[in-house]
């Protein structure tokens, strides 16, 4: 093909590239072929439309009006500038615009040549969604890092001091051994042994916070009731707090150390944090159709606003001590939620300061348990 | 840090009124370039941009400060009170119009007029009231969605054909380089705020003295939105301009000095 076959015309109407010239308001003054087949319209009914901005989507609207026309006016150009246009059909046909203002005399125009970016818009998609992602992996991490520096200073300052006075014990024993009675030696060895006892108590809830335990189901359903019994009895040995279980029997089949653990520490919590003279603590059970609902209702402090984000955080303790004037480590409900988020279960609460605290913990039926 | 350095406020021309020129959603101070020139020439000129747009120093961008409107209205009494200005003329294109109308209703003895350019105090219709806003519920989904694809019409460098100053080239350069950048992360709040701000109630407020400018067409607010905002003001002048388009001082910035003009002498 030489010079002399070309077609300008042809070329204009057919450039694999969409072409439109408008007035100042957006008024269509021509149209190339290939944007009209791109979008469904002959070239009559898009000048019966009349306005190109007629054809964007509301978004794309307000941007052409508070970006893209502002720019066209002050710097008769305007690139890389992405709209939405609305095909005859109501697909949406994303687009790519370069424009310029085009002036003879007094008369202006612009005209816009048009890109069609339906892959690169797909590919664009994928990148804000991986942005997104990175955005929340950063922010997990960023928490997680958050909670191991906090286990950090816990461990070094709740191991260090009994540790310390341990050894200072031992030293003075070590030194005085001599003069010291038998019975004075047995007390310090008590001493030592019981802080050495708390300690891997510590160390215990450290490890099963982090570790991966596998939810072993009975093989047949248990009735619950004799085991809330139990929980009930170890945190209530003297029999001075009023708790109230369920009479009915309730089946399940998760194991007894799930419980032990879920509703033991609920309990306790209900207890150790109650500043009325006579704690009541009351532990009921519904069953729906896709839930067992345990509630563990007391009569306590009940939860501040502000620390309502904080309960369930691993060693995050609140400034509140319990009534035997201890802080916890934290750690008692960020396991708790763990374990019951692991069988994709739920705990939250309902708290009214002055009158107490109704935690709700919502576990799938076993048969609905994920796999 | 000063509100100069804050806001990128540049101060111009000589006279004892003062205008205070405040830029609409998504561009910056040099929308008004067109319309300055003539001004310049009678009156004192404060230009600043948005906080979070053009060259405004977007670390103070705080996004529960300016999760309404009245965080920027805050920042326009500021300004004025920094820089000690008598009682200003504000002229306040599309949001900045409802900025100036939240800054008048604070403290109404700081504004001798105020103009307000294409203003829309609600974009969505509400056919309980009758109101029209030019907006469905729907459109508005549709704009978030829409800044979200234009994330990199907002980045992506944009070399601007601008005139500069000639003998404050560093200073033309600087606009060359923000002219109508923003972050898109800012932008995309300030549109939510923009445009799903409800303001209606604070219009019969005013007691400044007002100018309100509508354009037809203009498919950011029918003209019976310019029409409510006139019946709101008791104290407004309604001036209706032929001219297509949300920015009549770029599109027909001659018919804008004109009405001003008029406005301000009567």
């Amino acid at each position: 093909m030489t010079a002399n076959h070309l077609n300008y015309e042809e070329i204009y109407d057919k450039a694999p590239i969409g072409h439109l010239v408008c007035g100042l308001d957006g008024s269509i003054i021509q149209v190339n072929q290939t944007l009209c087949d791109w979008i469904g319209y002959s070239r009559k009914e898009l000048l019966e439309i009349k306005n190109w901005v007629n054809l964007l989507t509301m978004g794309s609207k307000i941007y052409y009006e508070t970006h893209f026309y502002p720019l066209l006016l002050i710097q008769c150009a305007a690139f890389e500038i992405h709209f939405d246009l609305r095909k005859k059909n109501g697909n949406i046909l994303p687009i790519l615009v370069n424009a310029k203002l085009l002036q003879k005399n007094e008369e202006k125009a612009y005209s816009l040549y048009i890109f069609d970016i339906t892959q690169r818009r797909e590919y664009e998609k994928e990148l804000m969604y991986l942005r997104k992602k990175a955005e929340q992996t950063t922010k997990e991490l960023t928490e997680r890092n958050e909670e191991l520096k906090r286990l950090a200073a816990t461990i070094a300052h709740d191991l260090k001091s009994p540790i310390a006075s341990v050894y200072t014990t031992a030293i003075y024993l070590q030194e005085n051994i001599e003069e010291i009675s038998s019975e004075q030696i047995q007390q310090f060895l008590e001493l030592i042994s019981k802080s050495i006892k708390n300690q891997i108590d510590f160390i215990d809830k450290i490890l099963n916070y982090y570790r991966d335990g596998k939810l072993e189901l009975t093989e047949k359903a248990y009735n619950l009731v004799p085991l809330l019994r139990e929980i009930v009895r170890n945190v209530n040995l003297e029999n001075k707090f009023e708790i109230e279980i369920p009479n009915e029997p309730i089946l399940v089949r998760y194991p007894d150390v799930f419980f032990q653990h879920v509703l033991g520490n609920l309990v306790s919590n209900a207890i150790k944090y109650c500043d009325k003279p006579k704690v009541k603590v009351k532990i009921s059970y519904e069953k729906t159709n896709d839930f067992h609902i345990f509630y563990v209702e007391d009569n306590g402090k009940g939860i501040k606003e502000e620390d309502k984000e904080k309960v369930f955080q691993p060693f995050v303790t609140l400034k509140t001590k319990d009534r035997f004037n201890k802080h916890g480590h934290g750690l008692g409900l960020a396991i708790v939620k763990r374990m019951i988020e692991k069988v994709e279960g739920k705990i939250s609460f309902e708290s009214q300061i002055g009158f107490g605290t109704k935690f709700k913990i919502e576990l799938p039926l076993e048969e609905k348990l994920p796999h | 840090m000063n509100v100069i350095e804050k806001y990128f406020v540049n101060v111009l021309g000589n006279g004892t009124e003062t205008i205070l020129f405040a830029h609409g959603y998504g561009c910056n101070q040099s929308m008004w370039r067109y319309v300055v020139p003539e001004f310049e020439k009678t009156h004192k000129i404060v230009l600043y941009d948005l906080m979070g747009c053009g060259n405004s120093k977007t670390e103070y961008y705080d996004y529960q400060k300016y999760s309404s409107l009245n965080g920027h209205a805050q920042d326009v009494l500021d300004i004025i009170e920094e820089l000690k200005l008598p009682p200003v003329i504000f002229v306040g294109h599309s949001v900045s119009a409802m900025i100036g109308l939240l800054a008048c209703n604070k403290k109404p003895e700081k504004f001798s007029h105020l103009v307000m350019v294409c203003p829309n105090p609600y974009f969505i219709n509400e056919p309980s009231s009758s109101y029209t806003g030019g907006f469905s519920e729907q459109d508005l989904k549709e704009i978030s969605e829409s800044l979200d694809s234009n994330y990199l019409g907002w980045t992506s460098y944009i070399t601007p054909v601008i005139a500069g100053t000639p003998d404050k080239p560093e200073v033309a350069e600087e606009l060359k380089n923000s002219f109508c950048r923003n972050d898109p992360e800012i932008a995309k709040h300030f549109a939510k705020i923009s445009f799903g701000s409800d303001l209606r109630a604070e219009l019969p407020h005013c007691k400044v003295k007002t100018l309100v400018i509508q354009t037809v067409p203009d498919a950011l607010a029918p003209v019976s939105v310019g029409e409510y905002v006139h019946k709101q003001i008791s104290n407004s002048t309604l001036k209706i301009l032929h001219t297509p388009g949300h920015a009549p001082h770029l599109s027909d910035p001659k018919k804008l000095i004109e009405v001003m003009t008029e406005f301000l002498s009567s």
